[in-house]
């Protein structure tokens, strides 16, 4: 394994700091969830927005693009949207000799970054169309599978109040999201800001900060953040405490939790851990990283039951709980 | 950087830890002492306890001395210590440094690097806050406050502590003064031997003993007996007496007689000649009897002389159990004789000394018996009189002697006037050998029951024991040990002679002691209604049948 050298970590650092910076440059207020997309992002994992309609998600993902010098392309899902709608098909290609041949369309998927806008409005095979893509980041059509470039996000969106005539994700698929941010409303001088920025005849200029090359290094280097071994131990801790059936769990999770996160679950907590410090400026991960990134990655893989439904339990409720409950050191 | 540049860079934050802890320990100590002096006081306002603000201080002293000594295991681990540190804004970046310590690439040099800076620009000590529960500091501080308010709220028996606590306040001056008296003597009398002086302090260690036990004003003169009476042993102990005592029994032999001569003249070398004589003489079972028999005769006729015969007793003994050879016999009997007239060189310096010490003990005896009459005359200002008892009380308490005048009444009438000396006088016996007069009281006396033989504080002789004719034994004590708050003052009483199983004795009768009217009663009074009362008992069956007779032969010898 090629190490990353002294002069590349500084840049990384750099290069971490100047793309939050002019993304923050460009969307007025969101700053957590500006920085938890860019760790999401830099860990290689993809993300599922959940906010109301008009928060700024798709204006967030087309900034990043453009800040990040990726290629984007937006999915609009709707029921009627068939899978070969998003990864492609392959099509007739008459050549001039009159002869037909089947060529790969390829489909928005093939792209650095994806927004599924609305992804649950899909029906659910052309939501599971996603997730060999998301996964493996490849497209299987016709027995030919296709790479697709990297890196590869997907940013997926979801409407929490309109229920109706959607198709909400199944465990399987929500568990290939990495991080779920709930896109909050702005404030008073947060929208006042927007309209601001939005409402005038203003050129807007986003500047490119790094290119796909840069972001694969970036995910090299992220993965070689040291992680002490009492804070890996306090990250594994947190995660198995989210299991009812796990001894050390608290009462809140016995009480309402179905099911408790899966391994990936704690995958995504110590690798966007990493990602965070390196965006503090540090080469080593904290508990207060773990803290930090453990409500994006378990939010959606902790399945409550009824009982947390009918009592108004969320799953950052139980995270909570389980936070204050899981000591630093054992 | 390694793992010694972090440990060293963390030690000011290390002390203030183990400061904060101390503080805590110390808290809890102060908190849990408090609560026992508060049962202390509390206890004390029933039972009496001397000195009970005194013991609180060392209780709470005490307790903070342990907590002092477990807050020294209190020093923060390495791992504690790197926790804390991480905790005051660095992140986790001591434990990440900590743990790649052996990792030499790239990134795990960054971090070094990173924690160095971050160390280098941290203050941890200042970062560190001391935080103390309120709660603790304030249960604390109630408890130590209400246990000392409470020792200023009398309890029910806040007379007799008084009392207990100028009693013992007494007895540690005396104790003093006695001991100084005695390491003075050897340079007031410089001829005083250093066995004569281990027995002076023996015999004050003895007092010490006897005053650690005391609970009362009696105890403690009781100790004072003791020590006077065995001022006056070694005071008998005379052993130019001894020596010719032995001289005279020596005499008797023919085996003895050079070694009689030279002790007659007192001649050093002819003694050492005499004895080594007889040493040379071979082993013979009859004269080393015959010596024994004759050391044993001396012993006895030596009377009193403890020291001297006892040790002539030990060696008869030892020589006619045949534990000891004629050599062995001759060798001790010259060291002994050697002894004693080392001890006779220095008699009357000891004798002078056993004066002083005598005086001293006098002093004491007086201050101590004077205790009682001080605290319930209001030096204290605590003592209320007793309902009917009016006066004043006027002159001095010094050294014991009361000048002045006590006038008033006390349940009837007493008029007490010290500076007469009329009726039985009072001769106080010293063991210096000087003479005390006290001037008596008009009706002074220990009243009845004082003119008993001991007063029930000697040791009384046990019927069938194996005494053989002839042999004596001391009483313990032969003073009488006076009450003198039995109702009022009285005079003390004296017997002169000697406790023996043969000769007289003689004491004074004391009439009209000042006793509280009521507290004795002629028999003659009750007798009658007792014997009714008896009968009666009887009769209801109160009294066990076996018993009657005895109940009814008591009654008849009373009349």
């Amino acid at each position: 394994m090629v190490q990353t050298d002294r002069e590349s970590f500084e840049k990384v650092l750099e290069t971490v700091s100047r793309i939050e910076a002019e993304v923050s440059r460009h969307m007025i207020g969101q700053k957590e969830v500006i920085r938890q997309v860019i760790i999401c992002m830099l860990a290689g994992g993809n993300v599922l927005l959940e906010g109301m309609p008009g928060l700024g998600k798709t204006r967030l993902v087309n900034i990043l693009g453009k800040v990040m010098g990726l290629q984007f392309s937006r999915i609009q899902f709707t029921p009627d949207l068939m899978p070969a709608d998003v990864t492609g098909t392959n099509i007739i290609d008459r050549e001039e000799g009159g002869q037909g041949m089947f060529k790969f369309q390829p489909g928005p998927i093939f792209s650095n970054i994806v927004l599924a806008d609305e992804i649950n409005r899909a029906t659910p095979k052309t939501q599971s169309a996603m997730l060999q893509a998301m996964q493996e980041k490849t497209v299987t059509i016709a027995n030919t599978t296709y790479e697709l470039p990297t890196p590869f996000f997907v940013l997926a969106t979801q409407n929490p109040i309109e229920m109706e005539g959607t198709y909400p994700l199944p465990e399987a698929q929500m568990d290939r999201f990495l991080f779920k941010l709930n896109v909050p409303s702005p404030g008073f001088d947060e929208l006042k800001g927007i309209i601001n920025l939005t409402t005038k005849n203003t050129e807007e200029t986003v500047e490119k900060v790094t290119n796909a090359e840069e972001i694969i290094k970036i995910q090299k280097a992220a993965r070689e953040i040291p992680i002490a071994e009492p804070v890996l131990d306090y990250a594994i801790r947190i995660v198995m405490a989210t299991r009812p059936d796990d001894a050390a769990s608290p009462e809140p999770v016995k009480k309402y939790v179905r099911y408790g996160s899966s391994p990936r679950g704690a995958q995504a907590v110590i690798s966007t851990a990493r990602i965070r410090a390196l965006l503090c400026g540090r080469y080593n991960v904290s508990f207060e990283d773990i803290q930090t990134v453990a409500y994006p990655s378990l939010r959606h893989r902790i399945f409550v039951n009824f009982d947390a439904v009918s009592d108004n339990i969320t799953p950052d409720m139980i995270i909570d709980g389980i936070i204050k409950d899981v000591k630093t050191y054992q | 950087m390694d793992k010694k540049y972090i440990l060293k860079a963390l030690r000011p934050l290390k002390l203030k830890i183990f400061f904060h802890r101390a503080i805590e320990v110390f808290l809890y100590a102060l908190t849990a002492t408090g609560i026992i002096s508060l049962v202390l006081v509390l206890a004390s306002m029933l039972y009496v306890i001397p000195f009970v603000r005194h013991k609180m201080l060392v209780i709470i002293g005490v307790g903070l001395y342990i907590a002092l000594n477990v807050s020294l295991f209190f020093i923060p681990a390495k791992k504690q210590l790197i926790m804390t540190a991480d905790s005051l804004g660095l992140k986790e970046r001591i434990i990440t440094a900590w743990y790649l310590m052996g990792d030499n690439s790239e990134v795990a040099m960054l971090q070094r690097q990173d924690t160095k800076r971050a160390l280098e620009s941290t203050n941890l000590a200042s970062a560190y806050r001391i935080r103390v529960d309120k709660r603790l500091y304030i249960t604390a501080a109630c408890l130590v406050i209400t246990a000392f308010l409470l020792t200023f709220i009398p309890g029910r028996v806040h007379g007799d502590t008084v009392i207990r606590e100028s009693l013992i306040q007494k007895m540690k001056e005396s104790e003093k003064q006695i001991e100084d008296e005695i390491k003075s003597q050897k340079q007031k009398n410089p001829e005083i031997s250093d066995e004569q002086m281990e027995q002076l302090k023996e015999a004050l260690e003895k007092l010490k003993g006897e005053f650690r036990k005391a609970k009362s004003e009696e105890d403690a003169l009781k100790a004072l007996a003791q020590m006077e009476n065995q001022l006056d042993n070694l005071k008998r102990q005379d052993p130019l007496r001894g020596l010719k005592t032995l001289e005279n029994v020596l005499n008797n032999s023919q085996l003895t007689r050079d070694i009689a001569e030279a002790l007659a003249e007192k001649d050093g070398e002819s003694l050492r000649e005499a004895l080594e004589k007889l040493a040379e003489e071979p082993d013979n079972d009859e004269k080393i009897k015959e010596l024994a028999e004759m050391l044993k005769q001396a012993a006895m006729n030596m009377g009193d002389n403890s020291m001297l015969s006892d040790a002539l007793q030990n060696l008869a003994a030892s020589a006619g159990s045949g534990e000891i050879s004629g050599n062995e016999l001759v060798q001790s009997l010259m060291e002994l004789i050697q002894q004693a007239e080392e001890n006779a060189a220095g008699q009357q310096d000891f004798e002078n000394a056993l004066g002083d010490v005598g005086n001293a003990l006098g002093n004491a005896r007086r201050s101590i018996s004077a205790v009682d009459r001080r605290v319930a005359s209001g030096n204290t200002g605590r003592m209320q009189r007793q309902p009917g008892e009016s006066g004043n009380n006027n002159g001095s308490d010094e050294g014991g002697q009361q000048p002045g005048n006590n006038s008033g009444s006390q349940g009837g009438n007493q008029n007490r006037n010290q500076a007469g000396n009329e009726g039985g006088g009072m001769a106080q016996n010293g063991s210096s050998g000087n003479n005390q007069q006290m001037g008596g009281e008009s009706g002074g006396g220990a009243g009845e029951g004082s003119t008993g033989t001991d007063m029930g504080y000697s040791d009384g002789e046990q019927s069938g024991g194996r005494r053989a004719p002839g042999e004596w034994k001391e009483e313990d004590y032969k003073r009488i040990y006076v009450p003198e708050h039995l109702g009022g003052e009285g005079n003390e009483i004296t017997l002169s002679g000697r406790v023996l199983d043969s000769g007289s004795s003689t004491y004074s009768e004391a009439d009209g002691a000042p006793v509280k009217k009521g507290a004795m009663v002629p028999y003659r009074e009750v007798l009658s209604e007792y014997r009714t009362e008896a009968v009666q008992s009887m009769e209801k069956q109160d009294i066990p049948s076996g018993m009657k007779e005895l109940v009814k032969s008591y009654f008849s010898s009373l009349d």
